[in-house]
């Protein structure tokens, strides 16, 4: 009759699990369906990108077979179209980056997934430089940043298929982007420069709610820099109760001040932001431990109950 | 497990409260069930009050000022009353908040049953409604088993208690209560459990017919969290939502009115502890996440990023993504990008750049930019060689009836002029004057004995009339404007002589 601490009960009841039959890495979620499209991680030709069904009464995760399709190469990022673009046969627009941007259509009926186009923004020759992230501007749909190892980023007009800039601001090769405002391409401002040289920044999101507030990552390292572009190279807040390597972060789609990480550590952290840090930093306000390391966390404003993990080769959602 | 038993008493009892509560401690021990309550009857308000009750459950955190031997009864008494101090703290408001001692209860001490036994206390029922108020309606003992899976409209409770079932305990308790009327027994019988109505006006203590039914409470509930989808699809608590508690309080007030309203007040008074501890012991969300502890900070402490980062497959999957994959696209092509596409992209940088530091220079050397984009830049530069060539147009006009006057006049009085500028490091000497040879070469002595550098000179000579635009740059100490007139007015003068 008596209990134990409600902290060591397990609580995977309440995730919904799908076993992946390889390594998963890219994961987006669908805007305007409950879709979810994951991309596997082969260190070989034959990579595959697979659209799976969430149903939030059953509590499940299947794949639709139909919609599966090959891709050359592990996709570093799948993003579908924001909200508001909507295509004209009702059905979703997906992107996929990896020696090109590519675009598919996944049907609404479920039928099948049509490649609608392939962007090559190299001038020269034929081949383009590969594409290390990519980003979809929500509030103009139809422009689409990308950023190669090249060392420059481009901006497409996926509407019409053509470069609208190139941007060449880095020095290196550049790792993520995260498009906001697109009028002023002129300008760039160096907002942060990592502590330690050489060390690179691999990830950054900026705050939906708060579009001053961005998140970023850096190699090997178990800390999570909030930056807000007001105070350039002075971080805001630095979390740092990871364990492990921090691998991937998102904002909460309805909170200006809550984002969640995920590491090496196996943990997934929520943290709530103060607008005062206490003396020992700042702790975060919930955990949850998956089998193994967590490559790829995703919070989608469509599911804002629901985070979507990749580990090893599973993929689960967890409820908030 | 968990079961509760509700069994009306119509028998009057005139204990008094402290029998009563010793009743319901021994009780409740003896058979080992989690808590007892007592609800009494308030004439006035024709319903059922918590009056008196003890708590023998699961206990979190131990706060005691006693030495560690105590007897388990001891134990357990001392934390139904630091629970009731608890709930009186809670609900006094946050005045009262300072004064508590050291060895209060804080909300967060407690398991989910204490929480269960805390909330009970706001709770009151007027018969015929809720379980209790049933049973005294009836006048016969409830059993309710499987209070889990129990409508919240007989059992109003339920939301608060989650639990879960176990045959065999049923059973045993089942056939306790079977045996029980025809037990004989006394007022601090080990068998039952007592929550006895107490009706004021009558005052007889009959101890040995309180075996005829009484009013038991039984519960203990546990905190498994296999708890009822149905009962909480309603309630909704975010705990990454602090902030929006009271759209989250709206969605409670539909489901189980006092429970809601109580915590609510709760939840108000104290906004943040309170929601995350919630969260954790109650777990009425289905929540995958689990709050996180101060204890694994401890273990942080020895992580290492430098070691672990170099000698373990840190971020393997993100590097590899990042690093790895794009190269893994047809090798040919890329060995062939770091040359030639490179360079050209380098190159373009540095035009790019220079391209920008020209717009800042001539931003600076323009007087009224209003913008600071490219094209306004332009646009302002424009306008002002505009003004300074009609500038000069007029001046040359005027000068050159000024100019013959003033020559006439004699030379006392000369129409040279000198202009000079200097922005940041930037210097700009415009000057006329009449000339002579060898002016040049002593402004620009001049000029770099004053510390300045000319880097441009454009000259005009009409008629001995001289003007120059020279541009240079400050090289160490910054002279004043007002040093360079006059330098170069010294020169003008010493030419003439």
């Amino acid at each position: 009759m008596d209990n134990s601490a409600p902290d060591s009960l397990p609580r995977s009841e309440t995730a919904v699990t799908y076993d992946s039959p390889y390594p998963l890495y890219a994961m987006s979620f669908s805007s305007s369906t409950h879709r979810i499209a994951v991309g596997s991680f082969l260190e070989d030709y034959n990579n595959r990108i697979d659209i799976l069904s969430f149903d939030s009464d059953s509590m499940s995760l299947k794949p639709l077979p139909s919609l599966s399709f090959e891709h050359p190469y592990p996709p570093t990022k799948l993003m579908f179209s924001p909200p508001s673009l909507r295509r004209s046969s009702g059905g979703d627009l997906l992107a996929s980056s990896g020696d090109f941007l590519r675009l598919w259509e996944v049907n609404e009926d479920s039928s099948s997934a049509e490649p609608v186009s392939v962007l090559n923004n190299s001038k020269t020759s034929e081949f383009c430089a590969p594409l290390t992230s990519f980003d979809w501007n929500d509030v103009e749909p139809k422009r689409l940043g990308t950023c190669s190892i090249d060392t420059t980023c481009t901006i497409w007009d996926v509407e019409r298929s053509v470069v609208e800039t190139q941007l060449i601001a880095h020095d290196k090769e550049v790792h993520d982007i995260a498009i906001f405002d697109l009028r002023d391409k002129e300008h760039s401002t160096i907002i942060y420069e990592s502590p330690q040289p050489d060390t690179p920044l691999l990830r950054l999101a900026w705050n939906k709610q708060d579009l001053r507030c961005m998140a970023t990552i850096l190699m090997d390292s178990n800390k999570v820099v909030i930056l807000d572009i007001r105070s350039p190279t002075m971080p805001v807040a630095e979390l740092e109760r990871h364990q492990g390597s921090v691998n991937a972060i998102a904002w909460a789609p309805q909170s200006c001040k809550h984002i969640c990480s995920g590491g090496d550590d196996a943990q997934a952290l929520i943290w709530e932001l103060p607008t005062m840090a206490g003396p020992n930093g700042i702790d975060p306000l919930s955990v949850y431990s998956a089998g193994s390391e967590i490559n790829q966390l995703q919070w989608s404003a469509s599911l804002p109950d629901w985070i979507g993990i990749a580990f090893a080769n599973k993929m689960q959602l967890l409820r908030v | 497990m968990d079961e509760l038993s509700i069994i009306p008493l119509w028998k009057v009892i005139g204990a008094e409260k402290k029998e009563i509560q010793g009743l319901l401690k021994a009780v409740v021990q003896s058979v080992g069930w989690t808590y007892s309550v007592f609800w009494q009857l308030c004439p006035q308000r024709r319903k059922l009050l918590w009056s008196s009750g003890n708590y023998n459950g699961a206990i979190k955190t131990r706060k005691t000022t006693q030495p560690a031997e105590v007897t388990a009864e001891e134990a357990a008494s001392e934390r139904s009353q630091q629970l009731m101090e608890l709930y009186e703290t809670l609900f006094a408001g946050e005045s009262s908040m300072e004064a508590r001692a050291c060895t209060a209860l804080s909300p967060e001490d407690l398991t989910d049953p204490e929480w269960f036994y805390v909330l009970c206390f706001t709770y009151s029922f007027e018969p015929p409604s809720g379980m209790p108020g049933k049973a005294y309606a009836r006048r016969k003992h409830i059993w309710l088993s499987g209070a889990n899976e129990v409508d919240n409209k007989i059992f109003s409770r339920a939301i608060s208690a989650k639990v879960k079932e176990s045959e065999e305990f049923v059973d045993h308790i089942k056939s306790f209560f079977h045996n029980y009327p025809k037990s004989n027994t006394k007022p601090t019988l080990s068998e039952h459990f007592i929550n006895e109505e107490r009706e004021e006006d009558e005052d007889e203590v009959e101890e040995e017919e309180m075996t005829m039914s009484e009013e038991i409470r039984l519960g203990s509930p546990d905190d498994d969290d296999v708890s009822n989808q149905n009962l909480l699809s309603d309630f909704h608590i975010e705990a990454t939502n602090s902030l929006d508690t009271h759209m989250d309080m709206m969605n409670l007030m539909e489901e189980g009115g006092n429970y809601s309203q109580t915590v609510s007040t709760l939840l108000m008074s104290q906004p943040t502890s309170l929601l995350s501890d919630s969260v954790s012991t109650s777990s009425y969300v289905q929540s995958s996440f689990i709050s996180w502890r101060v204890e694994n900070v401890k273990e942080h402490q020895q992580y290492q990023r430098v070691e672990k980062a170099a000698s373990s497959s840190s971020q393997w999957m993100l590097k590899h993504i990042i690093l790895k994959v794009p190269f893994l696209h047809d090798n040919t092509k890329n060995k062939r990008l770091p040359r030639e596409e490179l360079n050209h992209v380098v190159a373009e940088r540095r035009r790019r750049e220079k391209l920008n530091e020209r717009f800042i220079t001539l931003r600076s050397l323009v007087p009224f930019v209003t913008k600071m984009d490219k094209v306004s830049i332009l646009g302002d530069t424009i306008e002002y060689v505009n003004h300074l060539s009609k500038r000069i147009h007029e001046l040359e006009s005027t000068h050159h009836e000024p100019n013959q006057k003033r020559m006439r006049i004699g030379k006392g009085r000369t129409w040279e002029e000198v202009e000079v500028s200097i922005i940041e490091s930037d210097v700009l000497l415009e000057m006329r004057c009449e000339y002579r040879d060898g002016l040049l070469l002593n402004i620009l002595q001049v000029l770099k004995e004053l510390g300045i550098e000319t880097t441009a000179v454009h000259t005009a000579l009409n008629d001995h009339h001289f003007e120059a635009e020279i541009r240079a740059k400050v090289r160490g100490k910054k002279p004043t404007i007002a040093e360079v007139k006059i330098a170069i007015h010294q020169i003008i003068y010493n030419n003439k002589l």
